[in-house]
């Protein structure tokens, strides 16, 4: 267990705060995830309402969790932190019981709008949360670990939902049991904040480690956006089913690798091999473009997004904002605008965006996008300090420098 | 023969006194009676060779290169220092390109290769020359062979001045490394030198207030102080201080050194 040791180096993050970062944080995205996913679909499947009314409750979700963000990170800026979590999280509980009451379209309508707007107002604090909650050495590992637990809570409400044949209420239950236990952040931890200085929404956008980070975010969501929407999933609608488990699992296991390689070798190695990988998989696909291949590019396609959300979503953004006490409003540019609106968009325009070009040549294509991100972030600045880096390696150094002064010992 | 006991003398920052004193202290123990070694682990600014005033024909650096063994570094300068003991010197070369060449050599498996050549010609001088004990000068701050010497000690000092910007940069290095060092069973302590008090100044008690009791010392730096040693104007500001220890026993800072190298002894 001791060759294991290292796995903890530097490691401050008290236990209470831990498990209050992973009620906060893991429970919300968990919740998203589920609600976004899973829950939407079979609400308005339940209901029997047309396809348009869910792609309007999408819609509906979407827009509003991205300007409740913009809202929330505003009020978060003026009032103490600790009310505004008891707040948010007492709306977002208040919504989704009243899923388990109230039904018919109208109302379905409604509470994806009011999700949404719970969404978007609080996952950014959550976020801000984990971050402060951190120091630089661990934010990727305790990432990584919050994330891999919110996998761990949607895939478990599956399973769950399954054993006991329950369907949506048996998500709806795990959705509220998910937030209702969020609040026991509040009792184990103050979850107050020292009040930073703040920033303007302009000096996040154009600060320079911002843009090298987002440019490649947004490419990496473009492009996926143009393959899925555009083509892949009415070319392989037969191995999508499969595929998407397969991916979301490659997603699972790779969350906590990025986190831990994030915090040994710097944010942009997980980031550039995630980006790398992703770019390799559009061009074999691109050569390649049948069923098995396109099963294949999605295995990578889910690695790559874990190694590509942990490391820029949680951990760069936290690395950026550490200092400010804006700090929503990074996540809420980077981690919601960007993913979000970009899907927002490609599902407004899916039903023209067909594109009668065949998949492997859009691949092709997208393939050079992608590779061609990773300049920005090749020659963006590390937000791992150079000195910590330096620090462990010294630390490295002094541990193997004493296994040998042990093994010249017992050779006397 | 039993096994003898390594010592390493550290600083934060240069001019803290650390060559003087593990010099004085190593001929001290010689003159006593034992078998001593002094290694030149200052390997990127060394000053031995000049403290001693002697040319040898070969390095510590040879030996790290693997070009020489122990036995052709060594310098023994008992008989010429009319020591009861053995003191052995082993220095470091001041050429520039020798300087230069460690200052360069990071990578993992040269320092590790260099590192085992020295474990083994310190167990050489344990087993065959019957050293009691081995003192390695090592070189101020955070670098590589710093921290490989202390990492082949078994007792580790720090010396430091009471200066504000002395204990900042060493409570930092004691986060940094010797944190590390102790979970493996290393000890460390602290020797405070160049300490003011010894000047005629005191008697005006000008700076008097600045310089903290030991015991408030100890407890912000979290580690023992195994001497204090006042500031000496004739010794600081000697031309050419060499081992006054044993040649001005009378001097008291060479009675301060006794009562230093009596507290190690009793560790």
């Amino acid at each position: 267990m001791s060759s294991l040791k290292f796995l903890t180096r530097d490691v401050k993050i008290p236990l209470r705060r831990l498990f209050a970062v992973m009620l906060l944080f893991s429970n919300t995205l968990a919740a998203f995830y589920i609600f976004h996913y899973y829950l939407l679909d079979l609400m308005f499947k339940q209901i029997g309402a047309d396809s348009f009314y869910f792609f309007v409750a999408r819609m509906l979700f979407l827009s509003l969790a991205v300007s409740s963000g913009i809202i929330g990170s505003l009020i978060v800026e003026r009032v103490d932190q600790r009310k505004f979590l008891w707040s948010w999280l007492f709306f977002g509980l208040l919504v989704t019981v009243s899923l388990v009451f109230f039904v018919g379209l109208e109302f379905a309508l409604f509470s994806c709008a009011m999700l949404g707007v719970s969404m978007g107002l609080g996952f950014p604090t959550c976020q801000a949360f984990l971050t402060e909650s951190t120091t630089v050495e661990e934010r990727g590992r305790v990432a990584g670990i919050a994330i891999f637990v919110a996998f761990a809570a949607v895939v478990l409400s599956f399973v769950l939902a399954d054993s006991f044949n329950m369907g949506l209420s048996s998500l709806i239950w795990a959705i509220i049991l998910l937030k209702a236990t969020s609040f026991l952040a509040l009792k184990i931890d103050p979850c107050r904040r020292e009040k930073g200085p703040t920033l303007p929404w302009l000096s996040v956008v154009v600060s320079k480690g911002f843009l090298s980070f987002a440019l490649p975010w947004l490419i990496f969501h473009l492009a996926n956006g143009i393959l899925v929407f555009g083509s892949l999933s009415s070319e392989f609608a037969n191995v999508e089913a499969l595929g998407s488990t397969v991916e979301l699992f490659g997603t699972i296991l790779t969350v906590v690798v990025a986190g831990f390689a994030a915090d040994f070798f710097g944010r942009k190695q997980p980031l550039l091999v995630g980006l790398i990988m992703l770019g390799i998989s559009y061009i074999f696909f691109g050569l390649v473009a049948t069923p098995e291949s396109y099963f294949i590019y999605l295995i990578v396609e889910g690695v790559a997004w874990g190694l590509i959300a942990v490391t820029y979503m949680q951990v760069i953004l936290g690395d950026l904002s550490a200092a400010s006490g804006s700090k929503e409003k990074f996540f809420v540019l980077g981690g919601i605008m960007i993913p979000l609106l970009t899907f927002q968009i490609f599902s407004l325009v899916q039903d023209w965006s067909k594109l009668t070009v065949p998949a492997s040549t859009l691949s092709r294509f997208l393939s050079i996008a992608i590779l061609l991100s990773v300049v920005p972030v090749f020659r963006a600045s590390e937000t791992l300090p150079e000195s910590k880096m330096r620090e462990r390696k010294l630390k490295q150094h002094v541990e193997k420098v004493r296994k040998l002064v042990e093994e010249s010992r017992k050779g006397e | 023969m039993g096994r003898g006991t390594t010592v390493a003398f550290h600083s934060y920052k240069g001019g803290t006194g650390k060559t003087t004193l593990i010099s004085n202290l190593a001929a001290l123990y010689a003159a006593s009676g034992s078998r001593v070694c002094l290694l030149d682990f200052d390997l990127y600014a060394p000053s031995l060779m000049s403290y001693f005033k002697k040319i040898p024909t070969a390095y510590v650096n040879d030996l790290l290169n693997g070009e020489v063994d122990i036995s052709r570094i060594l310098v023994d300068v008992s008989a010429e220092l009319e020591l009861k003991g053995k003191l052995l010197l082993g220095f470091s070369s001041n050429k520039k390109e020798d300087v230069n060449a460690i200052e360069i050599k990071h990578e993992l498996k040269w320092q590790l290769t260099a590192m085992r050549r020295f474990l083994s010609a310190k167990n050489q001088l344990f087993e065959q020359y019957g050293i009691e004990h081995l003192f390695l000068d090592t070189s101020p701050g955070i670098r590589y062979w710093s921290i490989n010497a202390l990492a082949a000690a078994d007792n580790l000092f720090l010396v430091m001045k009471d200066s504000d910007m002395d204990i900042e940069g060493t409570m930092r290095m004691i986060n940094d490394i010797y944190d590390s060092l102790v979970k493996f069973g290393s000890k460390f302590f602290v020797v405070l030198n160049k300490v003011p008090g010894a000047s005629p100044i005191i008697e005006n008690r000008f700076g008097a207030d600045d310089t903290a009791s030991i015991a408030d010392f100890e407890k912000q730096i979290k580690s023992r102080v195994v001497g204090s040693i006042p500031c000496f104007c004739d010794v600081q500001f000697s031309k050419h201080e060499f081992l006054w220890a044993v040649k001005q026993p009378e001097h008291p800072f060479s009675k301060k050194l006794i009562e230093v190298a009596e507290a190690i002894r009793n560790l």
